[in-house]
């Protein structure tokens, strides 16, 4: 069964400091819903810049993006389309120092018509799926770096997104910790059916995606399909 | 989690920063609070006096800003206790003496008739009133007595060679009153070469609530004589310039305060957007609307500024209360602020935490989200 497409980039060029730098040189790709996608190239190649896109973080310079074939140029609220449908994981966690894992985990859901306690009780729920229950009430200054990853990946799925984005989430971790986070995004895709698409280095990680884009200079070198496709 | 435990979460991250602030909006509140307050009790404190001797209106040549430069003549008094609906009409003539020696140099003295109404609120607490037999007998302010060294019994130089017998001391609850002299109306004349004149007439009406009887009593007092200026109590404190002149420099000072206030707490919401891009980032990437970003950002500004306000506020009351006990102003000010002034005073705070906080709250939402997280 052909699944629809959830983000689709056609002919998107993206250009950075004057045009001097060209970070995308006429992408086109298509996400589907529900497949998992990792994208991988050298360093440079382009790989954030297409993330940035696909998120609505960034603008193109040209071409267009879409999601849900609705254009981004042409979209109502970017923001709330990254509230509603888009999940972010972070290399860097970019949690907020100032609020504990609880309150961190909360702060996507601001813009949702919840109570207080339907807040607390989602971000509850969450945390129990990465094992983070009992470190509720600390602050992410006192979380190892694997402890943080979990939170933050948490965090992204506060408001139970279409597409979970994650930009070298195991980068910063060592193996074990990375393990964990890979473990997360599975069940994510297998138990939630969630779309993710993941940029990494890392062949340990490209080895459980469905589909694995490599890119070069800004340009899509090649595609390969892992033996974790299923027929469509 | 609230919105606005993040709000105040962000406010108590940078401590120093955040105190700094409260401070330099402290300085500009409790400027506001103490001056203007300070400055309404000095009008409060002429208001008491017309209110202490039942007085209602007051009539002073038209054009008469200070009640020294006001020159009518003495019988109109009687010309206007023969209009219907008035109770009593009292006459004054006030002037200022000095007292080098004692460092006293603005004293005000008042020539008033003896065994009137108005003499009712003044509180002996030595010796004895004046009376209509009385000659070259004065009665002083306890403030004054205490000031000049005199008792009942000893003279004084009014004008220099002019000697008085103190025959009384009062106390009273107008600061001003307190550091006055008393004398019979037709000594003062005589000491001021002012026969036959008086500043003012004090106006008691029958029936004060009866405001459209008052209207028409005023309007047949101005019948009366050209140029004449007939106010109730309250209008004529509020017209005199050393109220208003007292009020003007309060409120200019203050601008000043307020000004260097907002532009602390500007400086502030600035300096804190730009260490907090990245984070501004990250709640752009979570999904939060600019608007959200916006209310944080004002949310922070107006937090520091109110508890700035708060603070300032308290502060001006402790000052007063500390200024009233100091030799050299006491009995000049009253050491009370109206709630009303202190509540001026949190709402220019609210302000301030404004008007600082939404240039850098529109800054901060209009970063891109890319850009941001790449800063």
């Amino acid at each position: 069964m052909n699944r629809p497409c959830l983000i689709r980039l056609a002919d998107v060029v993206k250009h950075y400091t004057n045009g001097d730098v060209t970070a995308v040189d006429h992408v086109s790709l298509a996400i589907m819903e529900g497949e998992y996608v990792v994208v991988m190239g050298p360093s440079g190649c382009g790989k954030s810049s297409i993330l940035n896109l696909m998120g609505a973080l960034d603008h193109s310079t040209s071409g267009e993006v879409y999601f849900r074939e609705q254009s981004l140029s042409k979209h109502a609220s970017l923001d709330r389309l990254r509230a509603n449908e888009i999940g972010f994981v972070f290399q860097a966690f970019h949690l907020l120092p100032t609020l504990n894992v609880l309150e961190n985990v909360q702060v996507p859901m601001f813009g949702k018509p919840w109570s207080v306690a339907e807040r607390v009780s989602r971000a509850r729920v969450l945390l129990a799926m990465v094992n983070m229950t009992h470190r509720a009430a600390a602050m992410p200054q006192r979380l190892s770096i694997g402890e943080r990853q979990r939170v933050a990946i948490a965090r992204a799925l506060a408001n139970d997104p279409a597409v979970l984005l994650a930009d070298e989430p195991t980068g910063n971790l060592d193996s074990k910790n990375g393990e964990e986070v890979l473990a997360i995004f599975r069940r994510l895709h297998e138990d939630r059916k969630m779309t993710l698409v993941v940029i990494t280095h890392s062949d340990q990680v490209a080895e459980q995606a469905e589909r694995v884009i490599h890119l070069k200079d800004g340009r899509i070198d090649r595609e390969t399909l892992t033996n974790l496709r299923s027929p469509n | 989690m609230r919105f606005y435990n993040l709000i105040l979460s962000n406010v108590l991250r940078r401590k120093l920063r955040s105190s700094l602030t409260v401070v330099a909006v402290a300085i500009a509140v409790g400027s506001v609070v103490a001056l203007v307050g300070i400055a309404n009790g000095f009008r409060d404190s002429f208001l008491e006096f017309y209110k202490a001797a039942d007085v209602d209106m007051v009539v002073v040549r038209s054009g008469s800003q200070r009640r020294l430069t006001s020159t009518l003549d003495e019988t109109l008094a009687d010309r206007i206790q023969a209009l219907p609906g008035v109770k009593e009409v009292v006459p004054g003539l006030a002037d200022i003496v000095s007292f080098s020696e004692a460092n006293l140099f603005v004293v005000p003295i008042s020539g008033l008739i003896p065994e009137t109404h108005v003499f009712d609120h003044f509180k002996i607490t030595n010796g004895r009133t004046l009376l209509k037999t009385d000659k070259k007998s004065i009665v002083l302010g306890i403030d004054l007595a205490q000031a000049l060294g005199k008792e009942v019994g000893s003279k004084l130089d009014v004008v220099e060679g002019q000697p008085f017998e103190v025959i009384g001391i009062f106390d009273s609850s107008n600061v001003f009153e307190s550091g006055s002299i008393l004398m019979p109306l037709i000594d003062l004349q005589e000491l001021m070469g002012r026969e036959g004149q008086v500043s003012g007439v004090s106006v008691t009406v029958k029936d004060p609530n009866d405001h459209a009887a008052m209207e028409r009593l005023s309007e047949q007092i101005k019948g009366l004589e050209h140029g004449l200026s007939v106010r109730t109590t309250r209008e004529h404190v509020e017209s005199l310039s050393e109220i208003q002149m007292a009020i003007a420099m309060a409120w200019l000072t203050s601008t000043v305060a307020i000004l260097i206030g907002t532009l602390g707490t500007l400086n502030t919401m600035f300096m804190s957007i730009q260490e907090r891009v990245r984070e501004i980032g990250i709640l752009r990437a979570l999904g939060w609307e600019r608007k959200r970003i916006v209310a944080m950002i004002l949310g922070e500004s107006v937090a520091i500024s109110f508890f700035g306000g708060l603070v300032g506020a308290v502060g001006a009351l402790l000052l007063v209360q500390l200024l009233t006990r100091l030799p050299a102003v006491n009995g000049l000010i009253q050491g009370r602020i109206d709630w009303v002034v202190l509540l001026q005073g949190i709402s220019i705070s609210l302000l301030v935490g404004f008007i600082g906080g939404l240039l850098p709250a529109i800054s901060a939402s209009r970063l891109t989200p890319a850009a941001a997280l790449q800063s």
